[in-house]
């Protein structure tokens, strides 16, 4: 479970949103929300990538301010519009990931082969186009025993199999290992490969629910 | 000024200057700063000047250092047209060629302006002396460096993929964790920074450093070394700059925030071990063993604070500069007491309580124009 509490989110004086109080039992989350409503900033701040007023916990009890190493060891995260150091190979990249996040090579080989991604990982990512620095990034939001993974536009910049690849390996790592998603998309997901358990949209500078398919 | 010129002066070399800032007033203050009063300033670039147009050797070390300052303004350059934000660049290809070239060259004459004005002032020197031939040799090695990097900018103006710029560094296999990370950062994508600035500083501290203590007292040597550690603020800049940008991700990986200070230490402790090296006189010539050892251990930990003060608020290079001349002051003020053992601890003490409050409170939100 992953609840929030009293979170308050500025950028100086410009208020982002507000969120009182949230539960979010396991399972697959699609946020909604126009340009600017802050969905990034969202999955950025349960990431632990920008601070915020408030607090959030995983399982109850082990809280990003309190815990914040175990937390992000629980919580992984891809960017909307993944940048890394241009000089680092995709391959050092996921060795980097990989021995902080505790993921193997086995994890990262299944996870590589299912998205696609061909040999250009010896290369460092300054040479990457934008949809090959997606699936990297996709790859390294798998890597390790996350119990939550947030996915901000995963699905953009992705052809399509990518894409299709990619909702198979989110329903499975739920079914199978039962990690729980948070995926902002502006694509149309919700009736064809991802099911979800419940779509929230950001308005007004709130969190609301939309509805529950389930 | 045109509206082509104009728009190069005002984005790439305004920016030059201001990313460079702090380097500049570093140089400036070695070169400037260093002597008691004006007069001995003058004497001291009058021997300069008359060396470079007299002596073969020392023009061809006043030659080396131009050449390596037009590198670092054609590197500039090239980051500037491989930067999507500068896109709008591709447009002078529309421009003869003529003009085009013109327009570089105006472009490049306000990139280098401290070698033309250092120039200027040796030819000027060189022909009251009535050293003619070395005032030529000056001339024309001012003319082929503009001629150098206005063509090399023409070019890369229409070659935007041409790597050819960037120093292919021996790959070295380092475990896979940010110290690593930073240290391929600093020798791939810092290098000129880094060469141009242990340069000065190793040959300062080391001439200093192997002077007998009765001509230089100790206080000249610490004034000279804390200005080489403030002097690696672009350094840390931009390290703290390129872990914010380029690696935000690590803020999601669940790693102790005291293993992240201890790689930014140890990263410091490597680049610092030219100046480590260079103040070996200290206990081997003037037997000041102590001395040495507080001079050392300051080193890492002055840097490390420098790079703490970055998490208190995300800076511009005009204010991370006001806050530098502060802990300069500080320190050297510090270093002239007797309690300046006490140096490095607090320095350490400082930068510890620093990360630990601010990191996670840290927020990147201004983007610094240039270094994107």
């Amino acid at each position: 479970m992953l609840q929030l509490n009293k979170i308050q989110k500025w950028y100086g004086s410009h208020h982002i949103f507000s969120i009182e109080e949230l539960s979010l039992p396991a399972g697959v989350y699609w946020l909604k929300g126009a340009n600017g409503a802050g969905k990034s900033t969202f999955m950025k701040m349960l990431a632990g990538l920008i601070p915020f007023k408030g607090e959030v916990f995983i399982d109850e009890k082990i809280s990003i301010r309190k815990n914040p190493v175990h937390y992000r060891l629980l919580l992984n995260h891809a960017e909307a519009e993944p940048v890394y150091p241009s000089f680092l190979t995709g391959n050092e990249l996921i060795d980097f990931v990989s021995n902080i996040k505790k993921g193997t090579k086995e994890q990262v080989n299944e996870i590589r082969n299912i998205l696609g991604i061909d040999d250009y990982l010896q290369h460092p990512t300054g040479s990457y186009s934008s949809g090959m620095l997606k699936k990297l990034s996709l790859l390294l939001a798998f890597i390790g025993e996350p119990k939550w993974i947030l996915l901000d536009e995963p699905l953009t910049t992705l052809d399509q199999s990518s894409q299709k690849a990619l909702c198979e390996l989110i329903m499975t790592q739920w079914k199978q290992k039962n990690i729980s998603f948070i995926i902002t998309s502006h694509h149309d997901i919700e009736n064809n490969d991802i099911r979800f358990d419940k779509t929230f949209i950001l308005r007004d500078k709130k969190f609301l629910p939309i509805s529950q398919s389930i | 000024m045109n509206s082509i010129a104009s728009i190069l002066q005002r984005s790439i070399a305004a920016l030059y200057y201001r990313r460079n800032a702090g380097l500049f007033l570093f140089i400036f203050f070695i070169l400037f700063g260093l002597q008691p009063n004006f007069k001995q300033t003058l004497e001291f670039h009058y021997v300069i000047i008359n060396g470079i147009t007299t002596s073969a050797n020392f023009f061809f070390i006043s030659l080396l250092i131009w050449f390596l300052y037009s590198w670092k303004t054609i590197h500039f350059f090239n980051g500037c047209v491989k930067n999507k934000a500068y896109n709008f660049l591709q447009h002078l290809n529309a421009i003869s060629p003529g003009n085009r070239f013109f327009q570089l060259l105006l472009l490049q004459l306000q990139l280098m302006i401290p070698v033309l004005g250092y120039g200027l002032a040796v030819v000027i020197i060189a022909v009251i002396n009535q050293h003619i031939a070395g005032g030529l040799a000056v001339v024309f090695t001012l003319i082929s460096l503009c001629a150098f990097t206005t063509a090399t900018a023409f070019f890369l103006l229409q070659k935007t993929k041409w790597e050819g710029l960037n120093i292919v560094m021996p790959s070295f296999p380092l475990p896979g964790n940010l110290f690593s990370c930073l240290l391929k950062f600093i020798f791939h994508e810092q290098f000129i920074v880094l060469l141009v600035l242990k340069l000065i500083t190793f040959s300062c501290l080391y001439f200093f450093a192997k002077t007998d203590a009765q001509v230089f007292e100790d206080r000249m040597l610490w004034l000279l070394y804390l200005t080489s550690l403030i002097g690696h603020s672009i350094l840390i800049y931009r390290n703290q700059h390129f872990m914010e940008t380029k690696m935000s991700f690590y803020r999601n990986m669940p790693v102790k925030p005291v293993a992240t200070l201890l790689s930014l230490l140890g990263v410091y402790v490597i680049v610092l071990i030219p100046e480590i090296w260079a103040l070996k006189g200290v206990a081997i010539q003037q037997h000041a063993v102590a001395n040495y050892i507080w001079m050392i251990l300051t080193g890492p930990s002055l840097l490390l604070l420098l790079h703490c003060l970055l998490y208190t608020e995300d800076m511009r290079m005009e204010g991370f500069l006001q806050l530098l001349f502060g802990v300069w002051i500080v320190t050297l003020f510090f270093s002239l007491s007797s309690n300046r053992w006490l140096l490095p601890l607090i320095c350490l003490s400082i930068a510890i309580f620093i990360f630990f409050t601010s990191y996670y409170r840290y927020e990147k939100n201004t983007a610094v124009e240039g270094l994107e």
